[in-house]
C-alpha cells in the first residue's frame, strides 16, 4: 500500500520539479500567456551546463531589477571634485553593535559604500579596515566565503594596488548579492542595496558648502537611481525591516520631487573604437534649497540605518 | 501529510538545483567577458525558453563606459537584445547593430534610465529546451 502511494506520487513530484525548475530564478515573472502547444517532457533538472528539456508551454516576460553600485556613485562623486572626509564614514569599530541579521545587512550596505568611497579616493588603508569589517558582518550572515582570507592577505601584500581593491570590492558585493538571493534572503539583499545607496548619498552630500555645481547636478541625477533602488527593493518580499527602510526613504523621494527634469530625445552614434554613444536623454537641475532638503532627508534615513 | 512533505522537499530541491546551475553557468561562461570592467552588484539570471523575453530597467551614469553582456546557453539560439530609452524609443538593436557578438560597449552623454529587452527566438522543434540567460552590466571610468 505504502509502495503504491509512493509510485502514485512519483509523477507528481517529477512534474512539480519540472514546473519549478522552469519557473525559477526571479521575483517578478509576468506570464504573457502565449501557447506554443509543444510536447510535455518530464525532466528532473538541468544539466551542469545550464540547459534542459522543458515542459513549460507558456512564454513569459522576466523582469530583472538592478541599480548602479556604490562604487559607480563614488566614482561620480570623485570626478565632480568632491574631497574625501573620513569622519563622515560609519566607524568600523561599531560593527559589533549590529547583532540582528537585518541590522547586519543594512550596515553591510553602509560599510560597502564607505569601502567604495575609500577605494575610489585611494585611501587604501581605510579600505582594508572596512574590508575586514565586511568580512566579519558577512560571516555573521553566513556568507563569509564571499570574501576569502587569502584575497585579503593578497591585498595586504599589495596595499597600494587600487585596481586590485576595486576588483575585490566589486567581486565581493556581486557574490554577496548572488548568495543572498540563492539562499532565499532577497530581503537582506534589498537592505544591502538600499542602505548602500543611502550611505553613498550621505557621503556625497557632506560639506555642501564646498560642493561644485557639477556635484550638485550629479546629486540631482540620483533621482533616477533612487527610482531603481525603490523598484528593486519593492520587488522583494516585504519584511518588516525592508518595509521600514523603504518607508523612511519616502522622505528622500519627496525631497527629490523638486528636482527639475528636461526631457531630450535619445540618439545613437558610433565611435571609431566601435563603442556606441547614446546621446540626448534627460537633464536634471536643482536649486540649493532642494539639494539641502535632499541632504537633510538622506541624513535622517542614514542615522536610522547606523543606530 | 507525507505527500505534502515530499512535495515541499521536491520544491526546495528542484528550485535550488536549477538556480545553482544558472549560478555555475554564469561563473563559467559569462563573468570573464567583463574583464577590465567593474561588474554591477546585482545578479540577474533566469531560466528561459524559446519565445520568452526579459527586461531590465537601469540607470546609466554619464561619464562611465559600459559593457552590457547577454550571456545565454547556446541551446536557445541567437538571443537578441535591444536598448530603448525611458520613453520606449529604440536606440540599439543587436540584430542590426552587433549581430555577431553577445555584448555591446557604450556610454551615455547624460545620466538616464535605459530599458534592456532580451528576446529568446521561437523554435519549431518538437522538443523545446530551456536554458540560462544572464544579463551582466559592467562599468569603468
Amino acid at each position: 500500500m505504502r509502495f503504491n502511494q509512493r509510485i502514485q506520487a512519483l509523477p507528481l513530484l517529477i512534474g512539480l520539479g519540472v514546473f519549478l525548475t522552469t519557473g525559477c530564478g526571479g521575483s517578478q515573472d509576468e506570464h504573457a500567456g502565449h501557447d506554443h502547444g509543444t510536447e510535455t517532457e518530464a525532466v528532473g533538472g538541468m544539466d551542469t551546463d545550464g540547459m534542459a528539456v522543458t515542459s513549460r508551454q507558456n512564454t513569459l516576460t522576466k523582469i530583472f531589477h538592478a541599480a548602479p553600485s556604490p562604487i559607480e556613485t563614488a566614482s561620480l562623486i570623485k570626478r565632480s571634485g568632491a574631497n574625501f572626509h573620513k569622519d563622515a564614514l560609519n566607524g568600523a569599530n561599531r560593527a559589533s553593535e549590529y547583532t540582528t541579521s537585518d541590522a547586519q545587512a543594512i550596515n553591510l550596505g553602509v560599510y560597502g559604500a564607505d569601502l567604495s568611497y575609500a577605494t575610489i579616493f585611494e585611501e587604501n588603508s581605510t579600505g582594508l579596515e572596512y574590508l575586514a569589517v565586511i568580512k566579519s558582518l558577512s560571516a555573521e550572515l553566513g556568507v563569509d566565503d564571499v570574501l576569502s582570507g587569502a584575497r585579503i592577505d593578497e591585498l595586504e601584500a599589495n596595499r597600494n594596488d587600487r585596481e586590485m581593491l576595486i576588483d575585490i570590492v566589486s567581486d565581493t558585493f556581486y557574490e554577496l548579492n548572488e548568495r543572498l538571493k540563492f539562499n532565499g534572503q532577497e530581503d537582506l539583499a534589498g537592505l544591502v542595496v538600499a542602505a548602500g545607496w543611502v550611505e553613498g548619498m550621505y557621503l556625497a552630500t557632506r560639506h555642501l558648502e564646498e560642493a561644485s555645481e557639477e556635484l550638485k547636478t550629479r546629486i540631482a541625477e540620483q533621482k533616477l537611481v533612487l527610482d531603481d533602488v525603490m523598484r528593486l527593493c519593492q520587488s522583494y518580499e516585504q519584511t518588516e525591516a525592508l518595509e521600514e527602510l523603504l518607508t523612511s526613504m519616502e522622505a528622500i523621494v519627496a525631497a527629490y520631487s523638486d528636482v527639475s527634469t528636461a526631457e531630450g530625445e535619445g540618439t545613437t552614434s558610433r565611435e571609431e573604437s566601435g563603442s556606441f554613444v547614446i546621446g540626448g536623454g534627460p537633464t536634471f537641475s536643482a536649486d540649493n534649497a532642494t539639494i539641502e532638503a535632499i541632504a537633510s532627508a538622506v541624513e535622517t534615513v542614514r542615522s536610522g540605518c547606523i543606530q | 501529510m507525507k505527500h505534502t512533505l515530499l512535495l515541499l522537499l521536491a520544491f526546495g530541491l528542484f528550485t535550488t538545483m536549477a538556480e545553482a546551475q544558472c549560478r555555475s553557468f554564469t561563473k563559467k561562461n559569462c563573468l570573464s567577458s567583463l574583464d577590465g570592467y567593474i561588474q554591477n552588484d546585482n545578479y540577474n539570471s533566469a531560466i528561459l525558453i524559446p519565445g520568452d523575453e526579459a527586461e531590465l530597467m537601469l540607470t546609466f551614469l554619464a561619464g562611465q563606459d559600459y559593457r552590457l553582456i547577454i550571456c545565454s546557453h547556446p541551446v536557445l539560439g541567437e538571443v537578441a537584445y535591444e536598448i530603448n530609452d525611458a520613453g520606449g524609443k529604440l536606440l540599439f538593436d543587436s540584430r542590426k547593430n552587433e549581430p555577431d557578438v553577445n555584448y555591446v560597449d557604450f556610454k551615455v552623454e547624460t545620466t538616464q534610465q535605459l530599458q534592456i529587452r532580451v528576446q529568446v527566438p521561437e523554435t519549431r522543434t518538437a522538443i523545446m529546451h530551456e536554458g540560462c540567460v544572464t544579463v551582466l552590466v559592467g562599468s569603468k571610468s
